[in-house]
Parts: structure tokens; sequence; C-alpha cells
């Protein structure tokens, strides 16, 4: 498969992955805050109000550019940096959680961070392969 | 770096710079609309045998304290609440666990309001081991009346609704039955701009015609007052425990002062949040 072939296939698994980051903070905010089922909260991200359907969407365009932006500086830089950007991005993690902000930023932050340092991790693997 | 690369990035992160001033300035809007006050549970009880019907029975509970009561009392027979008798309501939640009210008939074939009374203990759906109400009624100093009757826990469904700065949220709808929700408004001085408020509940009466609205519920009063949401009524619907086929929507009306000419209408349409089984 040459590299054009697979640019839709990567295009589809980093707008799922933003989303599921998006989705499982949305969730796991929103459950905590009113002690309701999975279909609740489903019901109260799609359903209910647009403005936090929008807020959704908007999070989930965020999470999209940073993980692309993730991925060009890695790309570019990746001989030079080696594992540091994994190490930045445990840092990244920290700070988030001790940082004051609303709980739903903080789990979208910290899964970001995870599937960041997950494709980091698979680029590792493939170079040494 | 290619400039091609350069370039991504740069439009990346312009892009990237938009959509955070974006959820930054929508950040309160997101907020109102999306993480609204809400009770931990609610429960209405219903029951009735030949010479009662007890509907409305409420449990819910309000910032750590168990709300108990504001169930209406109706009587089939037309001899037996005589003025001043005393009527005993204890509803028995299982064996172990029961609360009790007594009221006084006011004057014959009274329709009897219970008030709510707030309890320390919290409940749970699986404390409630085949509830009834034992009702005895007192006249006299001798005891003429008393009888079970069986409690069941109807099932509700909790509305919401929201325009950009004002949300009507909690409102509670069995097929018989309707709490009116908690009011609530982004504009901080609301209550200076519009002291007064009326918040009219009205369903879609078919009967007469398409579109055509009737009033079912209402409350009223200072605006600080119920932005405060100590005042919650509740209706009945007698007619054929229809009430959850139909489309419920509220009407606003925010006044300056209580006879305003010229008061600001709008409605907000309530959605289902959630439908207990």
């Amino acid at each position: 498969m040459n590299k054009k072939d697979t640019i839709p296939y990567y295009l589809f698994r980093n707008a799922l992955i933003t989303f599921l980051a998006a989705f499982i903070s949305f969730m796991i905010s929103l459950m905590n805050y009113y002690q309701c089922s999975i279909v609740e909260a489903i019901q109260r991200i799609y359903f209910i109000d647009i403005y936090t359907t929008l807020y959704f969407l908007l999070l989930w365009i965020m999470n999209y550019i940073i993980f692309e932006i993730s991925k060009i500086i890695y790309d570019e830089y990746r001989i030079i940096l080696g594992y540091k950007p994994i190490i930045l991005c445990m840092i990244i993690m920290g700070i988030v959680y001790l940082f004051p902000i609303f709980d739903l930023f903080q789990y979208d932050f910290i899964i970001l961070c995870i599937f960041i340092v997950i494709r980091i991790i698979k680029e590792m693997l493939k170079k040494t392969n | 770096m290619k400039n091609e690369i350069k370039k991504q990035l740069l439009l990346s992160l312009i892009i990237l710079f938009v959509i955070i001033l974006t959820l930054f300035i929508w950040y309160d809007n997101f907020m109102f609309h999306t993480y609204v006050s809400s009770n931990t549970y609610q429960y209405c009880f219903k029951g009735e045998n030949s010479d009662f019907q007890i509907n409305g029975y409420e449990f819910y509970q309000l910032d750590n304290i168990l709300e108990v009561g504001h169930a209406r009392i109706l009587c089939y027979q037309s001899d037996l609440l005589l003025e001043d008798d005393e009527v005993t309501i204890s509803f028995y939640v299982n064996d172990d666990v029961h609360y009790e009210q007594t009221l006084e008939v006011s004057y014959d074939n009274e329709v009897l309001n219970m008030s709510l009374q707030d309890y320390d203990d919290l409940i749970s759906i699986d404390d409630f081991d085949n509830p009834y109400i034992l009702l005895s009624i007192n006249g006299d100093n001798e005891k003429v009346y008393e009888n079970e009757i069986k409690m069941i826990n109807q099932d509700i469904v909790t509305f919401t609704g929201s325009n950009k700065d004002y949300t009507i949220s909690n409102v509670y709808m069995t097929s018989s039955w309707l709490k009116t929700g908690d009011f609530s408004s982004k504009i901080e001085d609301l209550e200076d701009q519009y002291p007064y408020i009326t918040i009219d509940y009205m369903y879609a009466n078919e009967e007469i015609e398409v579109n055509e609205y009737e009033r079912f519920a209402y409350i009223s009063g200072n605006t600080k007052d119920i932005l405060d949401n100590s005042n919650h009524q509740v209706v009945y619907y007698d007619s054929d425990d229809s009430l959850l086929d139909k489309d419920v929507i509220c009407v606003i009306t925010l006044m300056t002062s209580e006879d305003d000419s010229n008061p600001y209408t709008f409605t907000i349409e309530l959605k289902v949040v959630e439908a207990y089984e």
C-alpha cells in the first residue's frame, strides 16, 4: 500500500480516537455530576441542549487539531527528540491533574495525552523494527 | 522543516487558537446549560381502594434531607370524611420504616392535601418492600375507619428545557401528576430587571384545535423567590391518566410590575431527560 492510500485510514483513526477522548471525558463528567446511567449521559450530550452538543463537537475538533500538531512536530523532529515527548506528556498530565480547571477538561487532556504517548511508542517500535 | 509542513503547522495553530478562544468565550453558557442542579432521587406513589384515592405521595432528596408527603387524598364515599375528624396517614415503606402524618378535616368531604415533612434519613428504591398506607379516621375519640391501601411506585419522567438565557429543569411528571421544576437564568440581575414572574405549564389540547394550548399548572410570584426554587407546585390530571402522552410547554412571563401591561413573554419546550422504568 502506498502512502496516499493509507491517508483516509489515518484520518479516520485520528478522528475516532480524538472523538473517544472527548466522549469519554464528557461521559465521566456528566455521570459524576448527575449520578446517572450511561444512557442518560449520552442523552445529555446529544439530545437535551444544543449548547452541550456544540461544545462537545468543539472539544472534539480541538482534540483533533492538538493530535495533528503533536504528529507534525514529532514526525519532523523524531530523531532529535527520541523518547523525550513521552516524558513531556507525562509532565503535562501531572500538571493538568493538579491544575484547578473543570474536571471535563482534565479528563480530556489526560486521555488525549495517553493517546499521543501510545502513538509515539508505536512510531518508536515501528522504527526499531 | 519543509515549507509545506511549516504552513500546515501554522494553519493548525491558527485554527487551534480560534477553537480555544471559542471554547473560552462559550464556557459560561455551556456550564449554565449542561450542569443544571438536580435532585438525587424523586419517587411518586399512587394507590386507591373503593373508599379513597391517594395520589402524588412523594419521596425526594433535597440537600441531604428527605422530603416526604405532599399527597392528595380524595374520598369516594360522601359520608366518610366529616368535619373535625382526624385522618392519620401512615406510609409503610417496609415492615420497619413508616412515616406518619395526621390531618384534621375542616369540612365534610374535604379533599385533603398532605404537607411535606423533613427527615434526616435518606432512602433508596430498594428500601421499598410492598409499600402501603394505613389510613385511619378518628371521629369523636373513636376509630371510625381503618384500612390498608397498597401504594404503587409510578413511572416518573423528568423534563428539562432551555433557551439561551433561561432554563427550566427537574420538571417531574407521571401519568396523572406534575411537579413544577426549577427555574434558572444566566442573567445575573434578572430579579432587578423583572421583579415579578409567572411560569405557566401548558399542554396541547387536541380536542379543541391543533396548536391550541391549555394552562395546566402555574407558579407566580417574586422572581427572586422563584430563582431560589423554594416554591414547587403539584397538580393532578384526573381525566384518563394520559398526561405523559401530551406535549407540555412552559410559557414564561417576566414583568416589571405586578400589573405590567407589556410583559416579556416567551415559551420553552420541555424535553424528556430520563424515563424511569
